[in-house]
């Protein structure tokens, strides 16, 4: 009997929602730290684990609406972050670009590195490609490197104890061939709902 | 019986001692009366022996005595005698009785004096006359003599009264005889035997109330004033509301619209209900409107004054019903005067287009509303909106498929709330979370069913319940600030290029109503 008042309470919720949306929300990350051209030209890039400045966190914070799912009284809130592209912007330098850059990958480590500092991609099943950069398929680049979004949902990959999203970028080829900084961005898309009931 | 006798015969003597009173106040007249009489009663025996047969029995002994008073008087008064002797002389005697003219009195009143008169004439004088009276039915010794006294205007009329102590009876009967100075006669009007009736009646007392003068009574209340735009046409099938004002100075009750079918003789009755202030209206049920329809209405003031009324048995308003809607406001004012021409409707020319609705609700809020009626199906609402945090507007339409007492209704509504602050409600220890919820607006739409209490021309209540769409945004700036915050110090940034989105789609209700005014 309760069962069916609650049921009749609940029919005409059916249906029912509360939805926040954006469709693009724009991550921005300089490689060294915004200061000087701290990469080293000519160098291969799959060496650029060497200078530390591949590795990288986002810090979410503790919110509700980052987490995949997560109860709001009646309601269940569930939280999905696409990645819709990831870019390289070289900084304006004359004469410089990506062209020798033959592919550059967007990783995101589902747990900490085993070492503070470490590489959290030493295993490799620890990281997760969520964007990628391949010449022969997109072409050479230029001033600006477009990583193609391999449709990941992030919110899975945000770690649910200190609230970051670890990311890593590995590449092959050379790049430019003087001392260079770029911004590595991240457009994303987030949708919270919450369903009635 | 013989007690009352007594008191009559003794009241009978008084007042013949009175009327003899009176005779000797008349002085003169009695004197030569008497002289005339002693100088008479010697001719009368000179006459009788002349002409006895002429005097009956009793006359004669009428005689002698007179003639035996004359001697004593004679006798007494030999001083006189010589001067007597010569008036004798001069006596005329004609040989004829007096004439003697009577109009009987028939009644009287008890307790009240009856006159009696008589004209009595005669060439040597008359003497008398007597009036005879007794109550009736008592015997021929019964008669009370009354001296008539003549009158002073006109020679010849005599009259007595008989006292009001021996008019207290039933009846009286009476007689009068006279004589003339030769003593010829008597004469009579009516006799000892046969005597004239006279009836006495009890006096007619007055018992209708006298009026007090100068005094206006007039009744407490005036009927009340009724102002009534007739319906002449009407859908025929369809509920007919009937809508009057009725003003009194002293309260109304009871007002009805009368109504029959055309051709019926009875009218039916229909209580009308006040829908504030001064109006009153009524609605004919649809069952009732499959003929054309004749009314009148009519009121009272609480004091029962009236019925004052608009229309009236004989002269009623005529309602003519048909299968389609009179051609507008055309038709409408040409069966009924411009005062009625207040119609943007096309179906129907006595509704009310105009009106206010006040309701509350979720998430809608509370509203106020003007209310428009281009169709009598159709209303459209348009006006301010408030939840509580701000101020908005909001708009929609509303379709309401019949005018019954429960009508169902399906409402369209849309509005947007301008400004609204959140942080009267919520405390948040992030600035820029503060700044977000102090302007907090968003854009709805509703899509109800409900159902309307009440008449759909004049006063509604309504319940409706349906779903909602909320729509709202958040500034890309001020998210981006939000984020940022968050993000801590590891050197990205984050920059929110549109505004987010929120959307919601949920359950609402509302209550309120609407009051059509024009």
């Amino acid at each position: 009997m309760r069962n069916l008042k609650a049921i009749c309470l609940l029919i005409p919720m059916l249906g029912c929602y509360a939805q926040l949306e954006n469709p693009s929300i724009l991550l921005t990350h300089n490689l060294c730290g915004g200061t000087t051209n701290c990469m080293p030209a000519g160098a291969m890039l799959g060496l650029l684990q060497v200078s530390g400045q591949n590795t990288f966190n986002l810090d979410f914070g503790n919110q509700p609406l980052l987490k995949p799912t997560s109860d709001l009284g009646p309601t269940t809130l569930k939280t999905a972050i696409a990645l819709n592209s990831a870019e390289f912007d070289l900084q304006p330098q004359a004469g410089a670009d990506f062209s020798g850059v033959t592919s550059v990958s967007l990783l995101a480590a589902i747990n900490p590195p085993g070492t503070p500092g470490g590489d959290p991609c030493a295993t490799a099943s620890n990281c997760t490609v969520i964007a990628d950069f391949d010449k022969t398929r997109d072409g050479a680049a230029n001033q600006k490197l477009v990583l193609r979004s391999r449709g990941i949902d992030l919110i899975n990959l945000i770690n649910q104890t200190n609230h970051q999203l670890m990311l890593q970028i590995q590449a092959s080829g050379n790049g430019p061939g003087s001392n260079w900084n770029a911004d590595v961005s991240m457009d994303i898309s987030v949708t919270s709902r919450a369903n009635f009931p | 019986m013989q007690l009352r006798k007594l008191l009559f015969a003794s009241a009978a003597a008084l007042c013949f001692t009175a009327g003899a009173l009176a005779q000797t106040d008349a002085g003169a007249p009695s004197s030569d009366s008497s002289t005339r009489s002693s100088s008479s009663s010697s001719s009368k025996k000179k006459k009788s022996k002349k002409s006895s047969s002429k005097k009956s029995s009793s006359k004669s002994s009428k005689s002698s005595k007179s003639a035996k008073k004359s001697k004593k008087k004679k006798s007494s008064t030999a001083s006189k005698k010589s001067s007597t002797t010569e008036q004798q002389a001069q006596v005329f005697d004609d040989g004829e009785a007096p004439q003697l003219s009577h109009q009987p009195v028939e009644s009287g009143i008890r307790g009240k004096v009856l006159s009696i008169s008589v004209h009595a004439s005669d060439p040597a004088g008359v003497y008398g006359p007597v009036l005879y009276v007794r109550k009736k039915g008592l015997g021929a010794v019964d008669y009370i003599p009354i001296r008539m006294a003549p009158s002073r205007i006109v020679p010849g009329d005599y009259a007595a009264d008989v006292p009001a102590a021996l008019t207290n009876v039933d009846g009286l009967e009476y007689y009068v005889e006279t004589w003339d100075m030769a003593g010829n006669g008597p004469s009579r009007a009516g006799s000892a035997e046969q005597p004239l009736s006279v009836r006495i009646d009890a006096e007619k007392k007055n018992l209708a109330p006298v009026a007090p003068t100068n005094v206006t009574i007039r009744p407490k209340g005036v009927p009340p004033a009724i102002t009534h735009a007739a319906v002449t046409q009407a859908l025929r099938g369809k509920p007919v509301e009937i809508n009057a004002r009725l003003v009194g100075e002293s309260g109304v009750q009871g007002a009805t619209v009368m109504f029959r079918r055309a051709g019926e003789k009875e009218y039916r009755a229909l209580p009308m209900g006040n829908i504030g202030s001064d109006d009153y209206t009524a609605t004919i049920p649809a069952s009732m409107t499959t003929t054309d329809l004749e009314y009148y209405v009519e009121a009272y003031d609480q004091y029962g004054n009236g019925p004052a009324r608009s229309g009236a048995p004989n002269v009623p308003y005529v309602l003519k019903l048909t299968d389609v809607g009179p051609p507008a406001v055309g038709v409408a004012s040409a069966a009924q005067p411009p005062a009625h021409k207040r119609v943007l409707d096309d179906e129907d020319s006595d509704r009310t287009v105009i009106g206010i609705g006040i309701d509350g609700g979720a998430p809608g809020g509370a509203g106020l509303t003007l209310l428009v009626r281009p169709l009598w199906w159709l209303r459209l609402n348009g006006g301010l909106a408030y939840n509580a945090i701000g101020f908005g507007y909001r708009g929609g339409i509303t379709l309401a498929p019949g005018q019954w007492a429960v009508t169902p209704t399906l409402n369209f509504d849309a509005g947007q709330y301008l400004s609204g602050d959140f942080t009267r409600f919520v405390t948040v220890s992030d600035p820029n979370v503060n700044v977000l919820l102090a302007k907090t607006t968003y854009t709805f739409g509703t899509a109800q069913l409900g159902l309307e209490f009440g008449s759909q021309r004049r006063f509604s209540f309504y319940l409706r319940g349906g779903i909602t769409y909320v729509m709202s945004s958040i500034s890309g700036s001020q998210l981006a600030a939000i984020v940022n915050g968050n993000l801590g110090s590891g050197g990205t940034t984050a920059t929110i290029r549109g505004d987010t989105k929120l959307t919601a789609v949920a359950p609402c209700a509302s209550l309120g109503f609407n009051f059509f005014v024009y």
